[in-house]
């Protein structure tokens, strides 16, 4: 579209590919110009994907029939530009880049902390272009500062036995092997490292900032409380403040895990021999963040693995197979005066949960009485441990 | 002095910035780093997606993480809030008024409709649409055939297109998968199909060349010389978008850097060779660097700082540096280096491939010229009529290049 160099003075030269060599071949034999051979052609283009458009609609293919209507709107302006002289050309692609690098530079500083103007055109110009050509990415890598490596664990309870045996069942993602490879929840290797990498940034996406309540003192309250009752005491406050432990993710972060819930409750079965079709009872989600070994402690020996020291599980909530909160978890209601209520009742909600008591927290108490995959770590015989 | 002489004046400055503005974007450019760009691209994009070929339900399937009934919801329905015009405060949630705007608001954590400037955005996916596993396995193997396609440079100007769509199809159809390497795949993609990227090294290349070769023996005319591709506009603004995009990468990239603390007082490296999960920890003799670094402290503070300084120059005086003719090539040497770094030690080995094929876009046309030369003496060694000398010395294939590195066109 661009490339006519008759107003340059460039040597005219044989086209190449299979597309210009038909094109020229066609105005050869029809004697029609290039230039007007193309336009025909760009109009049939646009009348044919507005044909299609209106048939994917019927067929509720909604986003094919808006790639068709794109595509119908692009060939009519190409149309169109083709038929303007040289200089009307390169008028028209110079507007294209300016906006085009517009867009760009207001999804890289659309980020906070971010300027007025940037957020407006964002939301209000650019946002559906950047989306539809997935270019919203600020770049902001490893900014401010590089930060822990997110895991996903999820707790599956099943219906249990009629002896009582409660049924469970860990599934942690990404996941490596004793080896360093990644597997998967089954134990099947992960084909190759971008996959493994894939599955890294879906626990990524759990853990979008959310700030910190104003109701804080009071969370701590309930919590503190909680653990008079069942032993799972917070961190010292001393080595990590309080507001440090309580990370209550923003409410796309909970619609992600809510879609990660379901996916886990229909997908992933009980391991124990004929228990592979018990109904799913809930669901417990942990965003455990693997923190960085400080060079000190490498220095004095940790294991970089030391789940004990290094996993911060933040417990983000007990969901049925459909992703729902339970009740005695959270309870979500509309109000008679039409107002969005919203109330925690688990005081471990958003909480971090040593790693220690986790396999205790998420199968809540008797670990005995329970047909689990938490591995059992037995370092000697009066210390009895189970670890996801 | 009279009006025109005034406006003359006036005129100047503009004349010399729509002068240079024409020059920067409008001068014809050899399309051969496309090509070189489309191959190194085209097999990444292809491993990527071959990869996911055992992951098709996990991602894609409709029980996959973000399932069909989540995603549609979200590009559908997803409330947008402008922030206020004015200096007023962003206004609270209204109550609901009936039952439809009680379902949105228990559904989006308590956003009224009524306050959502805009809802969902717009998203192509063949994966919204096809969703029964055995179709969706003959669709992703139809896209690659449509990588491979476009990576060997078959139907480029189509095949192109069909490759941004179909990688655009994974992206949008599961958001919270992808990381750095997609979103340096699809802006590579979106060039790649805008510019001539089939013009050069491609096989339509050749399938035009057998048709002069046929069309001159039929009229028993002597065979054309193998000409080097001409140059186009189109490539060179796909060069220049390409390069201006790289450099607005690094410069967020290195600005925002700046915000952190631990990339002032110089210890953010650390943060990067030190995650368990993305570093080859598990490797003894990796650790054992590590431990050695750890175990001597001033060893570590001046490797953490000469690391943090080099990844702060490189982002940071990339954008401007690289466009000084001297300073390209250490500019291209140290990104290679950065990308090379975060490619073994942080594990990114698609994202940092990706990266440095962005980078080709700077290679300078000198460099592509003598690589095309040194090609051709190395075909004539192979070839037995001696036929690539031959045209090398008709066509000039190391005709004298512009002060810019382009070749010279009449104004």
């Amino acid at each position: 579209m661009i490339d006519d160099n008759r107003d340059a003075g460039v040597e005219t030269t044989q086209p190449t590919g299979i597309w210009p060599t038909f094109v020229n071949h066609l105005s050869a034999r029809t004697g029609l110009s290039q230039c007007w051979l193309q336009f025909i052609m760009l109009l049939l283009g646009s009348l044919t994907a507005y044909l299609a458009s209106e048939g994917l609609h019927r067929v509720s293919w909604d986003s094919a029939a808006l790639l068709f209507r794109v595509g119908m709107v692009l060939s009519a302006i190409g149309a169109v530009i083709l038929l303007l002289p040289s200089v009307g050309r390169r008028i028209v692609v110079s507007l294209v880049i300016l906006f085009h690098l517009g867009g760009i530079l207001t999804a890289v500083t659309s980020v906070n902390p971010s300027p007025w103007l940037s957020t407006q055109l964002w939301t209000t110009v650019y946002r559906p272009y950047l989306y539809f050509l997935w270019l919203n990415n600020a770049y902001h890598f490893y900014s401010p500062q590089p930060g822990p490596a997110n895991l996903m664990f999820f707790c599956i309870e099943y219906k249990s036995d009629p002896d009582g045996t409660k049924n469970f069942r860990w599934v942690l993602v990404p996941d490596l092997d004793g080896e360093g490879r990644p597997v998967n929840p089954d134990g099947s290797p992960v084909f190759s490292g971008t996959e493994y990498t894939r599955r890294l940034s879906l626990a990524e996406y759990t853990g979008s900032s959310g700030i910190v309540p104003w109701n804080l003192y009071q969370l701590l309250d309930q919590r503190l409380r909680a653990a008079q009752v069942d032993g799972i005491l917070p961190f010292d406050p001393r080595k990590v403040p309080y507001d440090k432990q309580y990370r209550e993710p923003d409410a796309r972060s909970k619609r992600w895990i809510q879609a990660y819930v379901r996916h886990v409750a229909a997908t992933y079965k009980h391991q124990g021999k004929g228990k592979e079709n018990l109904p799913v009872k809930s669901v417990k989600f942990y965003r455990v963040l693997h923190q960085i070994l400080e060079p000190d402690q490498l220095n004095a020996g940790v294991d970089p693995d030391n789940r004990s020291l290094l996993y911060w599980p933040f417990f983000y909530g007990k969901f049925d197979k459909d992703g729902n909160f339970t009740e005695d978890c959270v309870k979500i209601w509309i109000d008679s005066a039409g107002r969005f209520q919203s109330e925690l009742r688990d005081p471990y909600l958003y909480w971090l949960i040593p790693y220690d008591d986790l396999a205790r927290h998420g199968q809540g108490g008797d670990l005995e009485k329970a047909d689990s995959n938490a591995l059992r770590v037995e370092e000697n015989d009066a210390d009895k441990e189970v670890k996801p | 002095m009279s009006v025109s002489s005034l406006i003359s004046i006036a005129w100047k400055p503009f004349k010399a910035i729509f002068k240079g503005w024409n020059r920067f974007w409008f001068t014809p450019a050899d399309p051969t780093n496309l090509g070189f760009m489309r191959i190194s691209c085209g097999l990444v994009v292809l491993f990527i997606h071959f990869a996911y070929t055992w992951d098709l339900q996990e991602f894609f399937g409709k029980n996959a993480w973000v399932d069909l009934t989540s995603i549609n919801e979200y590009r559908l329905e997803q409330p947008w809030q402008v922030l206020p015009w004015g200096w007023e405060p962003i206004p609270e949630q209204p109550p609901a008024a009936n039952a439809e705007e009680e379902h949105y608001m228990l559904n989006w954590y308590g956003f009224n409709p009524r306050m959502a400037y805009a809802k969902g955005y717009p998203a192509w996916s063949v994966w919204f649409e096809v969703t029964d596993p055995r179709w969706m396995m003959v669709v992703h193997c139809s896209f690659l055939v449509v990588f491979f396609l476009f990576t060997i440079g078959f139907c480029t100007r189509v095949t192109s297109i069909l490759a941004w769509l179909a990688a655009i199809s994974y992206i949008q159809r599961a958001p919270t998968s992808i990381f750095g390497m997609d979103t340096m795949m699809n802006i590579l993609l979106i060039y790649l199909m805008i510019g001539p990227s089939g013009a050069a090294l491609s096989v339509d290349r050749l399938i035009s060349r057998w048709w002069e070769v046929r069309a001159a023996r039929r009229n028993h005319q002597p065979i054309p010389p193998f000409s080097r591709p001409a140059p186009r506009v189109s490539a060179n603004v796909v060069l220049r978008l390409l390069q201006v995009h790289f450099c607005i990468i690094y410069m967020a990239s290195g600005l925002s850097k700046l915000l952190g603390g631990v990339w002032w007082n110089g210890t953010a490296i650390w943060g990067t060779m030190a995650v368990f999960e993305y570093c080859p920890m598990q490797i003894g003799s990796y650790q054992s660097l590590l431990k050695f670094l750890c175990s001597h402290r001033w060893l570590w503070e001046l490797a953490m700082n000469a690391g943090v300084a080099f990844t702060l120059f490189t982002e940071i005086g990339l954008p401007s540096l690289i466009w000084n003719r001297k300073m390209r090539w250490p500019m291209i040497t140290m990104a290679v280096f950065l990308h090379s770094g975060i490619a073994m030690v942080m594990g990114l080995r698609t994202f940092s491939l990706l990266m440095l094929t962005m980078l080709i876009a700077f290679v300078p046309q000198e460099t592509v010229d003598g690589m095309r030369s040194r090609l051709s003496d190395w075909m004539n060694l192979i070839l037995p009529h001696g036929e690539m000398k031959e045209q090398k010395e008709s066509n000039g294939l190391a005709r004298p290049l512009g002060a810019r590195g382009q070749l010279k066109v009449s104004s």
